[in-house]
């Protein structure tokens, strides 16, 4: 839901997911639904950084999931290059996952022990084609350097690698095989402070360089308008509000947005804010609150916030808001 | 550090290797290398660095907790007068229990999962204030209260699993404030927290501090954290000292190179301007460059850094740095434009 005139690289049409909670111990039976995800529209346009922010439980990680393929969406359309997702035969969705790769948080866990950096490198290529020893070898020495990497660690085991030179050998990894668009779940979380930037520079230098769209999930909102130039805030499974960066912080609209803004920690002790302390913590997504599903920890919930649960809609030009007001 | 006012935990000289075996040789880690420092009663103080700087074995060192692989090689470390590096181990549980309170970072780690919550709470009231009965439920309800945690009733017979993280860790903070402690260490108390549960979190910690004067010491790599909570900070590099100053000098005017980077390396939503990293990683404690341990990665590093360790230079009386910049002498012998 970007600017207008681009294509798309991916878009999401209403998507949904629902996860069953069962009970019973001989016969199951479903006793409810999870909403993960409610209704999510997002559309990510090539060469372009969207963000998405949230608090944990608000459905974002499951919408990378849902993007990656690793989760069926129960509802809604995973639109790519204009084709739906779910049409695609063997051949489309080998291309599609070439084309879609991701970073995780962790890098500890995301790189297999058992592998060399060189094969975790030329792990996706290996499944579409096979590869010579001697092209494996020139494609991680490619790729290392271009994640700033020596191109000698190649032979070596991720254990003898540092955090940061972890998740460098991941973002290689990722770029390996020409994909354009790139789900960043939380790069940095699990980085020290000096590495988290040299990392966001490698990323952003990445994306300028190769042309690729990012989609970055994060919790941590100064981290992520750093480097994107569109922001999503989720809440409870839906998109609360779509806009440029500057806009989104210059001029939240949606209460909880603005609550997010002034709960962040400020630079400097001078930097003396208005605070909006929220009450309470995140629903639990099995018990969505009626109407607006955001009502219960509102500085501003009125009457018609208990029944009527708002639809994202464009408030002013590139800003979208789903609020009552 | 106020002149006047009276420190209630003093450090000197304080040095807490571990020795380490990696397979083919014996290893010094220098986790904390002659640290000292002085927290006034009352007072919000920081100690900020990168993971691996020995912020966290300072605390440990402190509450003596280290593993059996550390130990503490010299210095003293001075809590309300008194000596804490000559107490025996009853004295010191003493200590933990009703003194020193710590609130680590991962409410799951320090909370035991097969306990009730109010039954973790009432534990240190039991065995060190000997309360009983009613009065020791009373008591176990009050501090869920003053956590803020509401039906103290019913969540005291909880387990804490059955808990948000936001509420584990404030179920931290009533262990942490059971007995009165004087002065509660908090090793990045936030970071598994989201953000608006962070503000309530740091919130709670401020209007305890206004309630009972406790003083509270910051272990973090946050800088977010130390400009919204505290007054002085101490920066550590490498297992030792490099700056202590106000938090404004820090903020306006960092003197030391490294604390430079830390701010020009941080985040800011104000200011979505370019960053600049830090080069290169944290050094290893085992290996550390000679001279000054920061000068690898330093932007302004003369001749002098690589061969001999700076001294620790007094700025004003109550802000220091440890770095050859400020040394008259070598700004006269190396021609240092200003900083």
């Amino acid at each position: 839901m970007t600017s207008e005139e681009k294509i798309p690289a991916i878009e999401l049409q209403q998507i949904k997911k629902y996860f069953p909670v069962k009970k019973g111990i001989i016969r199951d039976r479903v006793v409810g639904y999870v909403k993960a995800l409610d209704g999510v529209d997002l559309k990510l346009s090539a060469n372009e950084v969207v963000g998405l922010v949230g608090e944990s439980g608000s459905g974002k990680s499951t919408l990378a999931r849902i993007i990656l393929l690793l989760e069926h969406p129960t509802e809604g359309q995973l639109v790519f290059e204009g084709k739906d997702v779910i049409t695609f035969n063997r051949s489309d969705l080998k291309r599609y996952r070439q084309k879609i790769q991701a970073v995780f948080q962790d890098p500890y866990s995301s790189l297999s022990p058992r592998l060399k950096v060189k094969e975790i490198i030329a792990e996706p290529s290996l499944v579409t084609g096979k590869l010579s020893r001697k092209e494996i070898d020139d494609m991680a020495s490619e790729y290392l350097q271009m994640a700033g990497l020596h191109a000698g660690i190649r032979n070596v085991y991720p254990h003898e690698l540092s955090g940061g030179q972890r998740q460098r050998v991941a973002i290689g990894r990722a770029i390996s095989t020409q994909a354009t668009v790139i789900i960043l779940d939380e790069p940095t979380s699990a980085l020290d402070v000096s590495v988290r930037l040299q990392i966001v520079e490698l990323l952003m230098r990445l994306q300028q360089e190769l042309g690729l769209s990012y989609l970055l999930i994060g919790h941590d909102l100064a981290m992520v308008a750093y480097m994107s130039t569109y922001i999503a805030v989720m809440y409870l499974g839906k998109i609360v509000e779509l806009t440029r960066t500057q806009e989104l912080i210059k001029n939240p609209l949606h209460p909880y947005t603005r609550a997010l803004i002034s709960a962040s920690l400020p630079s400097h002790p001078n930097e003396k804010k208005e605070r909006i302390a929220l009450a309470g913590e995140i629903a639990n997504p099995f018990d969505i609150p009626s109407g607006c599903r955001f009502h219960p920890r509102c500085p501003e919930a009125k009457e018609e916030c208990y029944h009527i649960d708002p639809i994202l809609k464009p408030f002013l030009e590139n800003h979208w808001v789903a609020c009552n007001f | 550090m106020g002149m006047q006012a009276k420190p209630i935990l003093e450090v000197e000289n304080l040095t807490t290797y571990f020795s380490v075996f990696d397979g083919f040789e014996k290893k010094t880690v220098k986790a904390v290398d002659g640290v000292s420092l002085a927290v006034t009663a009352g007072d919000t103080v920081a100690i900020i660095g990168e993971s691996g700087c020995g912020k966290s074995t300072l605390a440990l060192s402190i509450l003596r907790v280290l593993p059996e692989t550390a130990s503490i090689l010299s210095g003293k470390i001075l809590f309300d007068g008194e000596d804490l590096l000559q107490k025996d181990r009853t004295q010191m549980s003493k200590i933990r229990a009703e003194k020193i309170a710590m609130i680590l970072q991962d409410p799951m780690m320090s909370l035991n999962p097969v306990f009730t919550i109010g039954n973790q709470i009432g534990e240190t009231l039991y065995y060190h204030l000997g309360l009983r009965n009613r009065t020791l439920k009373n008591r176990i309800k009050e501090l869920l209260l003053d956590v803020k945690i509401p039906e103290p009733e019913s969540r005291m017979k909880q387990y804490p699993h059955e808990m948000s993280g936001g509420m584990r860790q404030r179920i931290v903070g009533a262990i942490a404030l059971s007995c009165n402690p004087k002065l509660i260490m908090a090793d990045e108390p936030t970071t598994n927290l989201d953000v608006t549960i962070q503000l309530q979190y740091l919130n709670l910690l401020r209007d305890l501090q206004k309630k009972t004067g406790v003083t509270l010491l910051f272990i973090t790599h946050d800088l977010g954290i130390v400009a919204e909570m505290c007054k002085r900070v101490i920066v550590m590099y490498a297992g030792k000292v490099v700056e202590r100053a106000p938090v404004m000098n820090i903020y306006d005017d960092p003197a030391h190179p490294y604390t430079r980077a830390l701010l020009d390396a941080a985040f800011g939503l104000q200011d979505l301007s370019k960053r600049s990293p830090i080069k290169g990683e944290p050094p290893d404690l085992s290996n550390l460059p000679p001279g000054c341990h920061y000068h690898p990665r330093c932007e302004r590093h003369m001749g002098i850094c690589s061969q001999e360790e700076p001294p620790e230079i007094a700025l004003s009386p109550d802000r220091t740095v440890k770095c050859w910049l400020f040394d008259p002498e070598t700004r006269k012998s190396e021609l240092v434009d200003d900083f």
